[in-house]
């Protein structure tokens, strides 16, 4: 279920020539994450070149989509122009199991605000917006049929 | 620039400009009336100013871009306070007001500069422009969060506070204990946004959410407002009104990770612990010398980050630490006595710096610390560039320095 009062004026994201990858995949409901070909790192939000070993030789290979919540909010007053009518809603900092340190920041669907909690489990889930487009969401894992 | 002492540098003026809310006066305007009354306190005059120093950021997200409205520069203040002996500017950004007085120091300290004028000019508009990110293409820091309504000021950094209590088991009663001592101090400093407006832990536990774990009250109120100080030599600063708070021992760093638009506590604890052992590495100085600390409080959080980061108490431990009258007034360890940011409002690092020279010189009145000879500032976030600095009664000598190469 999609957090509720999805409005047009919503931002949309704007993929550039970095993050191109990342929006394809999720478009096609995979979650694909930037990996240095040579160190084998993951990166997100992508990089423009490995910092460790400076390769620029990185591509977007797909994830097994699960996390852990490392960080979570509940807006309440919101600053971000369309979601004023979705208020109350979550929003969480996922660690993704393919590497400490690797996160990505979604909604927490398929609960109520504020229920899920810190440490918790997540898989992703792909929610198409007004604009057409996919966006990669966390529900918890037990939720996931 | 190996050859020849560096000269010692001091705050020898300090000023603010009505703060409030809204004010009719374009913050410009604020600011030159910062400057003056803080020239006024060095007693020089406008035309003793050789060197500017500023960190220019508008407030917030969504400002606009003119100089001397939306926000105030080195532009703006050379023309609308111009004088006739000039010859160095700068401006710092990433950086805060600390940062921008650490590059006004060097200026000092190697002679380039006698007198350098350090400011800054917050403005709040009118309407709900403050802060507000607009729909349409999500571009840059915000393409991976505004698309899920998060990134703005007040969700990037409640996400990792939102950590700090699950981590750590602390509790928002326990903030309350925080809050509630910045608003008592702001209710007897005549400077504050919220002057005579203190608060009970009741209000602080009542108050509206805005993004859990934050409630509007451990976020500081956007205002129309300025601060400014005067650095100078010690023999310049005979001219002054109050005797001169030294500069003994700073740092200017925020080691970058990840996106602005989320961060992580983890992120922010690693880099808080670089700006620390920058900041102790200039000093003989340590933790235990220091009296009092006006620690960054634009949201609550920050002063836990601080406090573990600068060696005060351990890793989550901050939330015990404030506990128990030790960051009253008359405590151990008096904390953001002005009222900080929550009490003083949003104007950035003058509520930390001015109050730390103002107590040095024991000018506070009702909120006044007993004999205090070592004070120190911290403001900004530890990821964008934070500033750092122990200002003191007495000249305290540097640390040594590393032997040079062979």
């Amino acid at each position: 279920m999609p957090i509720a009062g999805a409005s047009p004026r919503r931002p949309v994201p704007q993929p550039d020539g970095v993050s191109a990858g990342y929006w394809d995949a999720a478009y096609d409901a995979r979650l694909a994450i930037q990996r240095c070909a040579r160190c084998r790192r993951w990166y997100h939000p992508p990089v423009l070149a490995c910092p460790p070993c400076r390769s620029r030789d990185l591509a977007f290979e797909n994830v097994g989509g699960r996390g852990t919540i490392h960080q979570r909010v509940v807006v309440h007053h919101t600053k971000l122009e369309g979601f004023e009518a979705s208020t109350p809603y979550s929003a969480a900092t996922i660690e993704l199991d393919e590497q400490p340190g690797l996160y990505v920041v979604a909604n927490l669907v398929d609960c109520r605000a504020g229920e899920a909690e810190i440490g918790q489990r997540v898989r992703v889930v792909f929610e198409r917006d007004d604009h057409g487009v996919m966006l990669p969401q966390f529900a918890p894992d037990e939720a996931v049929s | 620039m190996r050859s020849g002492a560096l000269r010692r540098v001091v705050v020898s003026g300090t000023g603010y400009s009505r703060i409030a809310r809204h004010l009719d006066e374009p913050i410009g305007l604020l600011a030159v009336e910062a400057a003056q009354r803080a020239l006024d306190e060095a007693g020089l005059t406008v035309d003793d100013v050789d060197g500017l120093a500023n960190f220019p950021a508008a407030g917030h997200a969504g400002a606009g871009s003119v100089d001397g409205v939306d926000h105030v520069g080195t532009g703006y203040l050379s023309g609308a306070l111009p004088s006739r002996n000039l010859r160095w500017q700068a401006s710092v950004q990433p950086g805060d007001f600390i940062s921008s007085m650490i590059a006004g120091m060097h200026a000092i300290a190697t002679g380039t500069c006698e007198v350098v004028l350090v400011w800054r000019a917050m403005h709040n508009p009118r309407g709900r422009r403050y802060g507000q990110v607009t729909g349409g293409a999500a571009v840059g820091e915000y393409e991976f969060t505004a698309p899920y309504g998060v990134g703005d000021a007040v969700s990037r950094y409640a996400m990792p506070y939102s950590r700090y209590l699950g981590k750590y088991g602390a509790r928002r009663e326990q903030m309350a204990t925080f809050v509630v001592n910045n608003r008592r101090n702001a209710a007897v400093n005549p400077d504050a946004v919220f002057y005579q407006r203190p608060i009970t832990v009741e209000d602080y536990l009542g108050a509206r959410m805005i993004v859990e774990p934050f409630s509007i009250l451990d976020c500081d109120m956007p205002v129309d407002g300025a601060g400014a100080v005067v650095l100078t030599t010690e023999a310049n600063a005979r001219s002054a009104r109050y005797p001169a708070a030294h500069l003994s021992g700073h740092a200017t760093l925020g080691v970058a990770h990840g996106i602005p638009a989320n961060t992580i506590l983890e992120d922010h604890q690693q880099a808080a612990a670089q700006g620390a052992a920058a900041l102790w590495s200039t000093t003989t100085l340590t933790p235990s010398d220091v009296d009092s600390a006006n620690l960054y409080d634009g949201f609550s959080y920050f002063t836990y980050l601080y406090l573990e980061a600068l060696g005060f108490c351990g890793e989550g431990e901050a939330a015990d630490f404030i506990q128990g009258g030790r960051i009253a007034v008359d405590g151990k360890l008096p904390l953001n006595t002005s009222g900080g940011s929550l009490g003083m409002g949003r104007v950035h690092g003058p509520p930390q710096v001015i109050e730390s020279v103002r107590q040095l010189q024991g000018r506070c009145g009702e909120r006044q610390i007993v004999r205090p000879g070592v004070i120190l500032a911290v403001t900004g976030q530890p990821n964008y560039c934070a500033g750092y600095v122990l200002l003191t009664r007495e000249p305290v000598p540097p640390r040594p320095r590393r032997a040079e190469p062979a």
